[in-house]
């Protein structure tokens, strides 16, 4: 045969191997296609776009919480033995939520402490408590007195010398004048007489002598003027304080017996007792200050009344000298009207002659007057006057002490006794509040007061607690409750309050009521964010989570996407709408993006606006994984 | 010496013409590797102006390029993993093709078979006639067939389009001719021994058409793999139209996916061929040298 067939050399045995593996492995793939496709694309939900209604709503949530609250709280320091109640529970009014240590509490122990010491103090109090004693300012008062009778006395004794001291003054005055008119005239008669003798020697030697004489004898007058000053100044001079000095040692020695017996009655109190031993000294020592002050005080009155004697000697003196120059005046005056009645007119020097006979009898009685002045004392007058004014001082100061002191001591015991109604009451007090808590030591359970929920509870078994520290707090029930939510300031401006709110939340039908009362500044996000208040009635709790919302109205358009649908990035706001793209393997569904305006939304939906107003768009809600535009992606219900 | 420089110039030009006829395979195979931007950037141009196009790179020429920028199995991974319509309609494919290769063998064989050994007043004629209709257009048969499709209630049914195939003239032709080679002496001496006309058939002629059952087996498969026209117009039903089809739309808008989607596409009819390569040159050669 010429061709024969030699098909063992032909053949490719792997090529069948091959093609075995290559159609196993489109058979496994092709069994699995469906299964690696779904699960490396990502799967989206959505929705075709079509008209509807936007209901336009503010919502948010909140917790709700009571409105009233107490807490619970101790008035004595207690240990906690346990704790009954855990947050959130529920009470009812009564329902015991601590048992407490049965012991005596440190309040206790201090208030009886203090009430022991407030009983002694007042105790105390009530013996400090004294009337006052005015026996030795009353004393002092009588001696003053005393002493200012006697002054009185030696007064009016002094106005009776003063009486007749001054007649003798006026005597001596009045003869003075006289003697001086005499002398004028004679003096008036002698110059008449000289110009008729002037030519006379013997004449002019006796007017010489006479001259003489009058100068003698005014030197004697103004010696003896200038010793009456001396008499009078001694007599001035004289120290009345005296008596002064005598009764301020009088009343020092007062004091000092009063003192004394204040310190003898003082027998058993040691301190006070050393105290009235230092007053007793120091009162001492004043006493001995004053005998010293009344002793100097006599040794200045001898030493005045020495100088007054010695100045009454020196007058007593001149006026002798006084005497005998008048009487050398007289002499020669004598013999000058005598030489002049020799050589002149006799008239004239017969009215001399009975002029300087005149004169005689009046200079004597200018002598006799001047030594009956001479004899009387003035008397000290105004010394005794001083004395009895300064007595009378005295009396009226010591009497105004003793009334300043009977105020002040009045005072004092208006203080004390005051202070001691004060003690007793506080004392009072004191009793009650060691009793109250003797009372409370022996309740061992603390109750709910009222009925609510068990917000907090802040103390836990084997607390030492004291008084004012919050144990728990509980919520009372039955009350209005307060929900607060943020939202942002735009919605915020769209609600007012008094605004009704509703549930959002689907389980709540109704029985709920809650109204906005009132619209605050969220102080996390000032600026941004609003906190609405609301009041909340009806069937919640406290610690309850309530979504509300407002109704704002609602509004049609024509195209209503998911608001999960919206989808914003720097170029604006999109969808992503699913497109079934068919291509030569099969219809695929790939993403599109589809830029759109939001015209408006509410809670779930949003109104938009497309470029080409489609509405047939298929827009991807939801996606198992990001999503771009162009992605192949796979319908969940196809 | 001038037979040897002869022969060499000879090779080279047969050589740049085998290179010039496989420049689309290899740039296919190439491309394949390559990612779906590079390729949609070196192709866009394809791409911008195929119809329904999307965005995408824009290039002012086609850059052809046989080295990717960055070997990727993108491609790969797209249409076998991503894509169950691709693997599909390569079943469909296999479900065209290989009923009307089983088909058509089993036809054409008895048919030849029948044009060898019975003799008749009509034999030559339709044998005439069957070589008329192989030489006409598919086109021009296409009309009747979709006529006669539709007639027995076959449109969009992939017996519409298995049944023409499988009454295809060209491996009758092909086989009546090896058939035909065979001396009738073998046939009687068989005959002789007592077989009859099926064991004679199988036993004895099928044997010795090995080589043109596989080159028919071949030549039907490769034909019917790349078949487009008789799907498009007897079975409309995209789901069941055959990845050839696809082929043809690749750039329809998955021109990232075209190369890796023809590389695949390849593999089975190059299989084939590897598979039973002697055979169809054998029996293409025999046909040759019996014309001769």
């Amino acid at each position: 045969m010429k061709h024969a067939v030699q098909p063992e050399k032909k053949r490719r045995p792997w090529v069948k191997n091959a093609a075995i593996v290559f159609l196993s492995v489109m058979l496994v793939l092709t069994f699995f296609s469906r299964t690696i496709m779904n699960v490396s694309l990502p799967e989206v939900t959505g929705q075709y776009l079509s008209g509807g209604t936007i209901s336009r709503a503010v919502t948010g949530s909140g917790t709700v919480t009571a409105n009233l609250a107490y807490n619970v709280q101790l008035a004595e320091t207690r240990t906690v033995t346990d704790v009954k109640i855990a947050a959130g529970d529920t009470v009812e009014p009564g329902q015991v939520l601590f048992t407490l240590e049965p012991a005596e509490s440190e309040e206790l122990k201090t208030a009886e402490e203090t009430l022991d010491q407030m009983e002694y103090d007042y105790g105390v109090a009530l013996i400090q408590a004294v009337d006052p004693d005015y026996a030795s300012e009353n004393s002092q008062i009588g001696a003053i007195q005393s002493q200012l009778n006697a002054a009185i006395q030696a007064r009016d004794k002094a106005a009776g010398q003063q009486q007749s001291y001054d007649a003798a003054r006026a005597a001596v005055t009045s003869a003075q004048q006289t003697v001086s008119s005499l002398q004028n005239e004679i003096a008036s008669l002698q110059a008449k007489l000289a110009l008729t003798g002037s030519g006379d020697a013997t004449l002019t030697g006796l007017r010489a002598s006479l001259a003489q004489a009058q100068n003698v004898q005014a030197s004697a007058a103004a010696d003896l003027a200038g010793k009456e000053a001396a008499v009078t100044a001694a007599q001035g001079g004289m120290p009345v304080d005296v008596a002064a000095a005598q009764a301020a040692l009088d009343q020092a020695q007062a004091e000092l017996t009063r003192l004394t017996q204040v310190r003898d009655s003082l027998e058993g109190n040691e301190e006070l007792k050393t105290a009235a031993e230092a007053d007793v000294t120091a009162q001492q020592a004043v006493v001995a200050a004053a005998q010293s002050a009344l002793a100097e005080a006599q040794a200045q009155a001898q030493a005045a009344q020495a100088a007054l004697t010695d100045a009454k000697n020196q007058r007593d003196a001149a006026q002798q000298v006084l005497t005998s120059a008048q009487q050398a005046v007289q002499a020669a005056q004598q013999a000058v009207d005598d030489r002049i009645t020799e050589l002149t007119d006799p008239t004239l020097s017969q009215q001399l002659a009975e002029k300087q006979a005149a004169l005689i009898p009046a200079q004597a009685k200018l002598s006799e007057a001047q030594a009956s002045l001479g004899n009387a004392e003035p008397g000290g007058y105004e010394a005794a006057c001083d004395t009895v004014r300064s007595l009378q001082a005295q009396l009226s100061q010591a009497a105004a002490a003793l009334a300043e002191q009977q105020r002040a001591d009045g005072v004092t015991a208006e203080t004390a006794a005051f202070d001691l109604q004060s003690k007793a009451d506080h004392i009072d007090q004191q009793k009650a509040l060691v009793e109250k808590l003797r009372a409370d030591g022996s309740v061992n359970e603390i109750a709910a007061q009222y009925g609510g929920t068990v917000a907090s509870v802040s103390s836990v078994a084997g607390d030492v607690v004291g008084p004012g520290v919050t144990m728990a707090t509980i919520h009372v029930e039955g009350k209005e409750y307060t929900l607060t939510m943020p939202v942002t300031a735009e919605q915020a401006s769209q609600l007012s309050v008094g605004d009704q709110a509703r549930t959002a939340d689907y389980f709540y039908f109704g029985g709920v009521q809650a109204t906005l009362s009132a619209i605050r500044s969220d102080p996390d996000a000032p600026g941004q964010n609003k906190l609405l208040e609301f009041t909340v009635s009806g069937d919640v709790t406290d610690g309850q989570n309530l979504s509300l919302a407002i109704d704002l109205g609602s509004q049609s358009y024509p195209l209503v996407a998911p608001k999960s649908a919206i989808r914003s990035d720097a170029d604006g706001e999109f969808i992503l709408a699913a497109a079934a793209e068919s291509s030569p393997l099969g219809s695929r569904y790939v993403v599109r993006r589809v830029p759109v305006t939001v015209m408006d939304s509410d809670e779930y939906n949003a109104a938009i606006q497309t470029a080409d107003g489609g509405n047939n768009y298929y827009v991807v809600t939801t996606s198992t994984a990001p999503l771009a535009a162009g992605d192949q992606v796979r319908l969940a219900d196809q | 010496m001038r037979r040897r420089i002869g022969l060499a110039l000879l090779t080279v030009w047969l050589t740049a013409f085998a290179a010039l006829f496989l420049l689309p395979t290899v740039l296919t195979v190439t491309n394949s590797f390559m990612s779906t931007e590079e390729i949609s950037a070196g192709y866009g141009v394809v791409y911008a102006s195929a119809p329904g196009s999307g965005s995408g790179y824009m290039a002012q020429q086609v850059h052809l390029k046989f080295i990717p920028d960055m070997v990727s199995l993108r491609q790969y991974a797209a249409i076998l993993l991503e894509s169950p319509e691709y693997l599909l309609k390569f079943w469909n494919s296999v479900i065209l093709a290989v009923p009307i290769v089983a088909g058509q063998v089993t036809v054409a064989a008895l048919a030849a078979y029948g044009f060898t050994v019975y003799r008749g007043r009509g034999r030559e004629l339709l044998f005439f006639s069957y070589i008329i209709l192989m030489l006409m257009p598919y086109q021009v048969t296409l009309v009747p067939n979709y006529l006669v499709a539709k007639f027995l209630g076959m449109l969009d049914t992939r017996r519409a389009v298995v049944l023409p195939g499988i009454f295809t003239p060209f491996s009758v032709f092909l086989l009546t001719k090896t058939m035909r080679r065979i001396p009738k002496e073998i046939r009687e001496a068989a005959s002789l021994d007592g077989a009859g006309p099926w064991r004679i058939f199988t036993r004895v002629y099928l044997p010795q058409c090995r080589s043109a059952l596989y080159s028919v087996v071949i030549l039907v498969f490769i034909d019917n793999w790349n078949m487009v026209e008789q799907v498009l117009v007897l079975l409309t039903d995209a789901d069941e139209q055959p990845l050839s089809v696809f082929l043809s739309q690749i750039n329809a808008g998955e021109i990232g996916l075209a190369f890796a989607a023809a590389a695949v596409y390849m593999i089975p009819p190059v299989l084939l061929f590897l598979h039973g390569e002697g055979y169809l040159v054998e029996g293409i050669a025999d046909q040759g040298s019996l014309k001769g």
